[in-house]
């Protein structure tokens, strides 16, 4: 599998910023949001060729539905263009802050959408589509950030990955994983637990570029 | 793995499971924010899409659209904007929410359902309406003809009830006179007649019989004589059987009768007879 293989003809040179580490890139983020929150819709749309793949796969891989996704991508950053001024780095890294803003949009459509057809959903976590499991290592060692997260997450024995991918991309909490899984839920919390440990200490060296 | 999590564990999961709005928790330590910056790692594990030109331009457009929306808010009331709708692409207007999208159509169609039955429905209420007014329509004409028969059955019998009430009077009365009347024309050869009086300017009763229908342009008058003074006493209209009768309750105001004559007329409006006499009875009679 190619690293950036993308079903668009996209310019390389996006995925290529949206990607690469940059130890300067924290920093700049934060400058951004700051011209951002001052009204400068170009330091936007800086931060929207920066960040727009990766929160535009993170919503696509919660929905499973590019026009959902598209949705939520928009509606990301008018909240980044409204919040910026309170955005606070002590909190959170831009990057963080605008992933975890599209999570959660991207779960509430998702959790709308169940009340109204949870038998889908069920089965799509029972078998999710195509992006459940992480790019084989090997073939994705491109760029460091990308390359590391999905080896780190490639690492992680099938039943914790398993419990990540459901609270993280389906919003569930331990106590619902349990339930739809049949586990018990202190297997789902150690589980969870024991994924967690094991990422944080995988990309120690990413987040502390974060921090 | 039955393992009991210790207190920076369960920070860990708390941090997972209070993923809201993306805003980590204020004053949160070191540890909870390396936590979140994992959890801000994870979709870089996935593979990215990189967004149309078109998207890019729309979202772009959206969040201008929505800063001059905030100007404009802030300026005359100081609150937040209403949130921007996504456009999809070739839509020239904003989508419409999934939800009312969902259940418009369906409820438009029930609606246009149940407006088609309804009128349907009173269609056909319209139509049993519109038949029990024509029917009742018809009742009344064939009513109204049965009231208009039994008005003339009715009149005709009152007419036989007022002559049978003459002729009773007249065969009751002790001094009842007959005279009898002569044809007088000699085309008229089987006419005759008999006119019953009662004493004292009573009733009085005319029978015609033998009486041809008179001949176009004429009719039959009556005439009661009295000196050279006649009075026009009335029509003859002879039936199929060629008879007639004509009665009155009072004879006219006079102090006798001499003669009764019946003659044809060119009108019925003439005040002396002019044409050829066909009956005559010459019989004097006081009338008071």
């Amino acid at each position: 599998m190619q690293r950036f293989s993308t079903r668009r003809a996209a310019p390389a040179a996006a995925l290529e910023r949206a990607l690469t580490t940059d130890p300067a890139r924290t920093r700049n983020d934060a400058d951004l949001v700051a011209r951002v929150a001052a009204g400068d819709d170009r330091a936007l749309a800086d931060l929207y060729d920066r960040y727009a793949p990766v929160l535009l796969g993170l919503a696509r891989r919660v929905l499973g539905d590019t026009a959902d996704a598209e949705e939520v991508l928009q509606e990301v950053f008018v909240h980044a263009w409204s919040r910026a001024a309170s955005y606070d780095p002590r909190r959170s890294s831009v990057a963080t802050w605008l992933a975890l803003v599209a999570r959660s949009r991207a779960i509430d459509r998702l959790r709308s959408r169940r009340s109204a057809d949870r038998t889908v959903e069920s089965a799509r976590l029972e078998s999710p589509p195509g992006h459940e499991s992480p790019r084989a290592a090997g073939a994705v060692l491109a760029h460091e950030r990308g390359a590391r997260v999905a080896a780190a997450l490639a690492e992680l024995p099938p039943e914790q990955r398993q419990a990540i991918e459901m609270a993280y991309y389906g919003g569930l909490s331990q106590t619902a994983i349990a339930g739809a899984t049949g586990i018990p839920l202190g297997t789902v919390k150690t589980r969870t637990l024991l994924a967690m440990k094991k990422l944080r200490a995988a990309l120690a060296a990413e987040i502390e570029e974060l921090l | 793995m039955n393992h009991r999590p210790d207190r920076e564990e369960l920070a860990i999961l708390d941090t997972l499971e209070a993923l809201g709005g993306g805003e980590a928790a204020a004053g949160a330590g070191p540890e909870s924010r390396a936590d979140v910056e994992l959890l801000g790692l994870l979709p870089y594990g996935l593979e990215p899409v990189v967004p149309s030109p078109e998207l890019r331009s729309r979202v772009l457009a959206a969040v201008r659209e929505h800063g001059r929306a905030r100007e404009g808010v802030a300026a005359e009331a100081g609150s937040a904007p209403a949130p921007i709708p996504f456009r999809r692409p070739g839509s020239g207007t904003a989508a419409p929410p999934r939800r009312a999208g969902r259940w418009a159509l369906p409820l438009a169609a029930a609606l246009a359902a149940l407006g088609i039955g309804l009128a349907g429905w009173l269609s056909l209420r319209l139509g049993e309406r519109e038949a029990t007014i024509a029917a009742l329509d018809r009742e009344l004409a064939a009513a109204g003809e049965r009231a208009g028969r039994l008005e003339r059955i009715n009149a005709e019998l009152d007419a036989a009830r007022r002559e049978l009430s003459h002729r009773l009077a007249l065969a009751t009365s002790p001094g009842m006179v007959a005279c009898p009347l002569k044809p007088m024309d000699r085309e008229y050869p089987e006419v005759n007649g008999l006119l019953y009086l009662s004493p004292g300017g009573g009733p009085w009763l005319l029978s015609v019989h033998h009486l041809e229908p008179p001949p176009a342009g004429g009719v039959y008058v009556v005439w009661f004589l009295s000196g050279d003074a006649p009075h026009h006493m009335g029509v003859l209209a002879p039936g199929p059987d060629r008879s007639v009768h004509i009665a009155a309750d009072r004879m006219p105001g006079q102090e006798s009768m001499t003669g009764v004559a019946v003659t044809l007329e060119p009108t019925a409006a003439v005040e002396r007879p002019t044409g050829p006499t066909l009956l005559f009875g010459d019989q004097r009679i006081d009338l008071l």
